[in-house]
C-alpha cells in the first residue's frame, strides 16, 4: 500500500532543487494557480538533473493544464524515452502526431522511440521526415546521431555537431553524452560531458554523466572525483552516492569494469 | 475551415484544447520491464540470435504478436513447385521448377525402395523448397510484431521457417502414409517366387478390422534380439524381418497326413519343401497364426514357436503387414499372390 503513496506528487509545487524540496508545503490553493508554462519549468529543472520520472509527471500536468503544448507532450515522449520505455514512448508519440500533424520533435520522438526498440528501419524514414520539418530543433539531429550510432555508422559525430550548433544549451551536449553512454561509447560520452561542464561546471548531472562515462572508460579515480564534485554540489544526489558506494572494489578494478 | 478540425496552415487539431482524453501516458509494468533489460543488446543490435530469439517469442505469444504476410495468394500455390510463379507472372521460372520438380520426381518413383529412388526423391523436394526459397527473395520480408518491437523478419529465417513447414506439413505427412500403405521392403532371403534383393511394398495397415487370410504373404518379426541403448540398459529389439504365407489362423486344426499340411482336413495349396511330420493334430488358438517360411532365419532368439521345420506359430501382433505388391526390379512390377 506505501508504494502507492510514494507516487502522490505532494512536492510538486516546488522546484526540484533538493535543497527546497524540504519546504514543500505550500497551500493547495497554490498549486490550482500554477499555470502550464510553471509546470513546464520545473520538469525542465527536473530533467536537467537527470530525475526523469519527475520530470515526466510534471510534463504531465503541464499537458494537463494546456492539451495544445506541444513542448509539453515532447517532454513526455523524451522522457520516456529516457526511461527506456520504447513501445510506450512510441505509442505516445503516435498518439501526440494524431493531435499535432507533422510536428518535427514529435516524429523525432517516435523516430528514437522505435530505433530504440529495434526497428530502425522504419525509424529512418520517421527521422528523414522530422529533419525536413522547418524549425530549429536540435532533437531531430539528435535522433539522427542515435540512429548512425544504432547503424555503427561514423557520421553520427555531424549529427550531434549540427544538434550543438542549433542549441547553445549545455543540456543538448549531456543528450548527446547519455546517447553515447546507451551505445557503450564511454570515450566519446566523456567528450561531449566535458565540453557540457565547460558550459555548466555547477551542475551536478554534468559531473554524474561524466563520472559514469569515466567510470565505463575504466578510469575509476577520475570518475570518483566526478562523483565527489557531483556530491558536493548536491549531497543527495541518489545516483552518485550510489555509484561511490559500489565502484570501488579492487576486483572491479582488476577487472577494468 | 469548415468540415475540418484541423489548422489549414500546418494540419494541426484545433480542437486539442477543449478535447476530453487523456494526458498521462502508458507505462511500462515492471514484468515488460524486467524482461526488456534482461535483453538489452539484443534489442539495441540487430543480431540474428535476437531475431531467432524474437521469433520464437512472437511464436510463443501470438496473442501479443502479429504476423503481417500479404502475398497469402502466392504462400498457399506454393505447394506445389512453380504454380506460385506461374501466378507472379514468372512463368519461365515457373515452368523450370515445375519440369525439374516432375522430372526428378518421377525417377524417384521409378526407383522407388531403392538407393537412386530416395536420392531422385529428395533433389524432388529441393527443387521444391528452392522453388519458395526463389519466391520469397522476390518479396520484401514479413514484418514481426513483439511485445511492440516492430523488425523485419531476415530473407534467411524466413526460409528456414518456410522449408521447415513445408517439411513438416507437406511431405512428412505424405511420406508417413505411404510408408503405412506401401512401405518398400527389401528381400533379404528368397522365399518362393521373391528373389533376394527384389522390393516388395507392405501394406502396414493391419487395424482390429482388417482381416489375415489364409495363403497371404506377409512380413513378420521372426526373431529378436538383445541391444545396449543409449542408457545402457538392454534392450530386446524386434528387427529381423522375414517373409512367410499364412497356413491357419485362430480356430484352425491343422493336421499332418503322408508329410503334407491340412488345414481344417483340407490339403494347403503350398507346402514345405519336404515332407514333414506332426505327433497330433495341431489346434490354433485364437490370435495366433500359423506361417509358412523359410526357416533359416538364426540372428536372434526366435518369436514363436517352431511347430515343424518351416513352419512358426506366432502370434497376430508380430505381423507388420501384408506383402501385396512387387515394385523392384520394374519389369518383374506387379502383384503378388
Amino acid at each position: 500500500v506505501s508504494s502507492r503513496f510514494q507516487r502522490l506528487e505532494l512536492d510538486a509545487t516546488n522546484p526540484p532543487a533538493p535543497k527546497a524540496a524540504a519546504a514543500s508545503a505550500a497551500p493547495a490553493a497554490a498549486m490550482e494557480t500554477h499555470d502550464a508554462a510553471h509546470w513546464m519549468r520545473v520538469a525542465g529543472q527536473y530533467r536537467r538533473q537527470g530525475l526523469f520520472e519527475a520530470a515526466l509527471r510534471h510534463y504531465s500536468r503541464a499537458v494537463e493544464m494546456d492539451r495544445a503544448l506541444v513542448p509539453g507532450w515532447v517532454g513526455q515522449v523524451r522522457m520516456l524515452v529516457a526511461l527506456e520505455e520504447f513501445p510506450e514512448a512510441e505509442l505516445w508519440a503516435r498518439k501526440a502526431l494524431e493531435l499535432f500533424r507533422g510536428q518535427a520533435d514529435l516524429t523525432a520522438g517516435r523516430a528514437q522511440a522505435l530505433c530504440r526498440a529495434g526497428d530502425i528501419k522504419q525509424a529512418q524514414g520517421i527521422c528523414d521526415a522530422a529533419i525536413q520539418q522547418p524549425g530549429q530543433s536540435p532533437y531531430p539531429w539528435l535522433v539522427r546521431g542515435d540512429l548512425m550510432l544504432a547503424l555503427a555508422d561514423s557520421v553520427e559525430e555531424h549529427c550531434f555537431d549540427k544538434a550543438v550548433q542549433l542549441s547553445g544549451d549545455w543540456l543538448t551536449l549531456i543528450e548527446i553524452a547519455e546517447i553515447y553512454l546507451y551505445y557503450h561509447r564511454p570515450a566519446k560520452a566523456q567528450t561531449r560531458c566535458q565540453q557540457a561542464l565547460a558550459k555548466a561546471s555547477d551542475q551536478p548531472y554534468c559531473w554524474y554523466l561524466q563520472g559514469m562515462s569515466q567510470s565505463a572508460s575504466g578510469f575509476h579515480d577520475a570518475a570518483r572525483l566526478s562523483f565527489k564534485h557531483c556530491l558536493d554540489l548536491d549531497p543527495q544526489h541518489a545516483g552518485a552516492r550510489a555509484a561511490m558506494e559500489s565502484g570501488g572494489g579492487w576486483l572491479r578494478r582488476l577487472l577494468g569494469r | 475551415m469548415p468540415g475540418t478540425d484541423g489548422c489549414v496552415r500546418c494540419g494541426s487539431s484545433l480542437h486539442a484544447a477543449t478535447l476530453v482524453m487523456d494526458v498521462r501516458p502508458p507505462r511500462a509494468g515492471k514484468l515488460a520491464k524486467r524482461w526488456r533489460r534482461a535483453m538489452p543488446n539484443l534489442t539495441r543490435t540487430q543480431t540474428h540470435v535476437g531475431r531467432l530469439i524474437r521469433f520464437g517469442a512472437d511464436c510463443l505469444s501470438p496473442a501479443r504478436s502479429r504476423l503481417v504476410i500479404t502475398q497469402w495468394p502466392l504462400v498457399w500455390r506454393s505447394v506445389l513447385p512453380g504454380w506460385a510463379h506461374w501466378h507472379a507472372g514468372r512463368r519461365d521460372r515457373g515452368r523450370w521448377f515445375i519440369t525439374a520438380f516432375c522430372t526428378l520426381g518421377a525417377f524417384g518413383v521409378l526407383f522407388y525402395g531403392r538407393t537412386l529412388g530416395s536420392i531422385f526423391s529428395g533433389l524432388a523436394i529441393a527443387v521444391h523448397v528452392s522453388a519458395i526459397f526463389d519466391l520469397i527473395n522476390q518479396y520484401e520480408p514479413p514484418r514481426i510484431n513483439v511485445f511492440g518491437i516492430a523488425f523485419d523478419c531476415p530473407a534467411w529465417l524466413v526460409s528456414l521457417a518456410v522449408m521447415m513447414a513445408v517439411l513438416l506439413v507437406l511431405y512428412a505427412p505424405i511420406a508417413g502414409a505411404i510408408m503405412q500403405v506401401a512401405a518398400p521392403v527389401e528381400v533379404t532371403q528368397s522365399f518362393e517366387a521373391l528373389q533376394a534383393g527384389q522390393v516388395v511394398l507392405v501394406n502396414q495397415r493391419l487395424g482390429p478390422g482388417d482381416q489375415l487370410q489364409d495363403g497371404q504373404l506377409v512380413l513378420f518379426n521372426s526373431s529378436t534380439y538383445r541391444v545396449l541403448n543409449p542408457f545402457l540398459h538392454e534392450t530386446v529389439v524386434n528387427s529381423n524381418q522375414s517373409i512367410g504365407r499364412i497356413l491357419a489362423g485362430g480356430g484352425d486344426m491343422l493336421t499332418c497326413v503322408g508329410g503334407r499340411v491340412y488345414v481344417n482336413g483340407r490339403q494347403c495349396l503350398w507346402q514345405p519343401s519336404q515332407p514333414i511330420s506332426l505327433p497330433s493334430a495341431e489346434p490354433v488358438s485364437e490370435g495366433m497364426f500359423v506361417l509358412l517360411w523359410n526357416g533359416t532365419d538364426e540372428r536372434g532368439t526366435a518369436v514363436g514357436a517352431t511347430i515343424a521345420p518351416e513352419l512358426l506359430r506366432i502370434p497376430r501382433d508380430q505381423i507388420d503387414g501384408r506383402i501385396y505388391w512387387r515394385y523392384q526390379p520394374i519389369w518383374k512390377f506387379g502383384s503378388i499372390r
